[in-house]
């Protein structure tokens, strides 16, 4: 559960209050930025998203109810609308070009990068989980980035718990299979 | 089969990646937009007819039905009973002189009045786009 400062903000941005919800969303904003990255592959995309949902956020802030956590509700927001928002981009080609483009020009910085193995291998990652399927995708940032108990991942993607379980493991072995081909191997072995 | 030891090293691996900062500005633009809806949704709406408008139609409507009903007890066509008149093709129509014999003075207060909650209309319109 939350803060009592962030009860306080909570409540204040459900009457209205701008100023309280800036400082609730600047608490959220990097996770849902993160999300938005992880989910969407083109940054200024992203950020639309992230816009976006920060703006539902305050628009449907009265909907939400203290009895989960108000990250949980804020990354159900942001599943919600990155689904809405790579629907729509799949029905634009020219997203689709963009994406070539961006993955070539990753390439390319990433083999520029090669002597910074840090910076490589955060790449290399990031890379693996936009190859996975969107809601593979989402169940990897929900379970093992933020640590969302798989009851409150449930409830946002609407599945079962068994569901989600086997929906990880699938999405787990198929990250392990894309990093196999990268030096982040032996890390996991 | 996977291991506990292979589970955390996956979670501390996707941990790894961390988190990316928001863009610098983007929450004050969001904040700025949604005060702005606020302050447009705050303001008080300008009514296009106000409701005085509706009751000078209501009591002339009312006014014209009974002028007509004890006034007028025959029907009288106006402009149409002297279309005998017209003689078409050979135009002897005195324009001036049929609309004026038609006229009444309560034709004359009702033109006025439609007149001037017209203009209270368009005026209240474009005072609501502005």
């Amino acid at each position: 559960m939350q803060s009592d400062q962030e009860t306080k903000w909570i409540l204040a941005s459900q009457k209205g209050d701008v100023k309280a919800f800036g400082l609730l969303a600047s608490k959220y904003q990097d996770t849902i930025y993160t999300l938005c990255r992880r989910m969407l592959k083109n940054n200024a995309d992203a950020q639309d998203l992230c816009q976006d949902i920060l703006i539902k956020m305050f628009k449907n802030i009265s909907q939400y109810q203290n009895h989960s956590p108000f990250g949980a509700w804020v990354y159900r927001i942001g599943y919600n609308e990155s689904i809405n928002k790579l629907r729509k981009l799949k029905r634009s080609s020219e997203h689709m070009e963009a994406l070539v483009n961006e993955r070539e020009h990753w390439v390319e910085t990433s083999n520029a990068l090669k002597t910074l193995e840090k910076i490589e291998k955060k790449k290399v990652l990031i890379d693996a989980i936009h190859q996975l399927q969107e809601s593979d995708r989402f169940l990897i940032m929900a379970y093992y980035f933020e640590e969302l108990p798989i009851k409150e991942i449930s409830a946002i993607i609407d599945l079962t718990e068994s569901n989600i379980k086997i929906k990880l493991h699938r999405s787990r072995k198929q990250l392990h299979g894309i990093l196999s081909a990268s030096s982040i191997k032996e890390n996991l072995i | 089969m996977i291991t506990d030891q292979q589970e955390n090293a996956f979670k501390e691996l996707v941990k790894s990646i961390g988190y990316e900062s928001a863009p610098d500005g983007m929450l004050s633009s969001v904040l700025n937009q949604l005060e702005e809806e606020k302050s447009i949704s705050s303001k008080p709406s300008v009514v296009i007819i106000p409701r005085w408008a509706w009751v000078i139609v209501a009591v002339l409507l009312i006014a014209f039905i009974a002028y007509n009903f004890f006034y007028c007890p025959t029907i009288d066509l106006g402009i149409i009973s002297q279309l005998d008149s017209l003689q078409i093709p050979h135009y002897e129509l005195q324009i001036p002189k049929l609309f004026l014999d038609s006229i009444n003075p309560m034709i004359v207060v009702t033109i006025i009045l439609a007149v001037f909650i017209q203009l209270v209309l368009i005026k209240n319109y474009y005072e609501r786009s502005l």
